[in-house]
């Protein structure tokens, strides 16, 4: 007669094999790393320049900076 | 929120810590081991980008669980449900082939009983801590605990008639 121990010992055995633990291991490494290696200080750096150089040519010409 | 640098040792001790007990928890509902794996990854991706602070093992534990119940539960809505077991995945997880017939009556039962009878019976958890990780009623699990029972009572019964 099977009763719920069955099912405890049959789910309990239930486990991943080495390999594939190895294979999620090495997608979760290189999806995080893509996001770790992104250079987000450089692109937001480069941002600020930009809108900087952008914006000021734009703003002396519309005339709101005058000097007196 | 958790979002720093983990090294890849600290990410293949987490795979190693707890991909088994999602691996368990999945293959209950989706019955399919390529969907279980891909669901231990999902999960194991968001709680690497996405998961809050925890208070104790025990919290992260029931946060691991809950996120690959929900993210099984979607996977089972888009893909193309499966009824029975393949022998060949089962010899993969861990199943003796002599074991088998008995296995795939299990796997059977209903999905919303199977995870209940795992996190009461396998994992340990109380009734209470069921109803909180699945968001169901004390009441419900309790319920569904005692259906869980006949239904794979009545199932083996049914197969040793046959």
């Amino acid at each position: 007669m099977i009763d719920i121990n069955e099912y405890v010992r049959l789910v309990n055995s239930v486990s991943l094999t080495q390999n594939s633990k190895n294979r999620i291991a090495d997608y979760l490494i290189q999806k995080t790393s893509s996001k770790r290696d992104f250079p987000k200080k450089q692109v937001a750096a480069a941002a600020v320049i930009v809108a900087v150089g952008v914006c000021i040519p734009i703003v002396r010409r519309s005339g709101i900076i005058t000097r007196y | 929120m958790v979002n720093q640098k983990r090294t890849d040792e600290e990410i293949r001790e987490l795979v190693d810590k707890y991909s088994s007990l999602i691996f368990r928890i999945s293959y209950c509902i989706l019955c399919n081991r390529d969907d279980a794996e891909d669901a231990v990854q999902e999960t194991l991706l968001k709680y690497l980008t996405k998961a809050p602070e925890f208070s104790s093992e025990e919290h992260r534990k029931a946060w691991l669980i809950k996120v690959s119940a929900n993210i099984s539960k979607n996977m089972l809505m888009l893909r193309v449900r499966r009824d029975t077991v393949n022998l060949d995945d089962v010899k993969d997880i861990g199943i003796q082939e002599c074991d088998y017939e008995t296995f795939e009556l299990m796997m059977s039962l209903p999905a919303k009983y199977k995870i209940v009878l795992t996190l009461y019976y396998v994992e340990g958890y109380k009734s209470r801590e069921i109803a909180e990780i699945i968001n169901i009623s004390e009441d419900a699990v309790r319920k569904r605990l005692q259906k869980g029972r006949e239904l794979l009572k009545k199932e083996i019964e049914r197969n040793e008639l046959l």
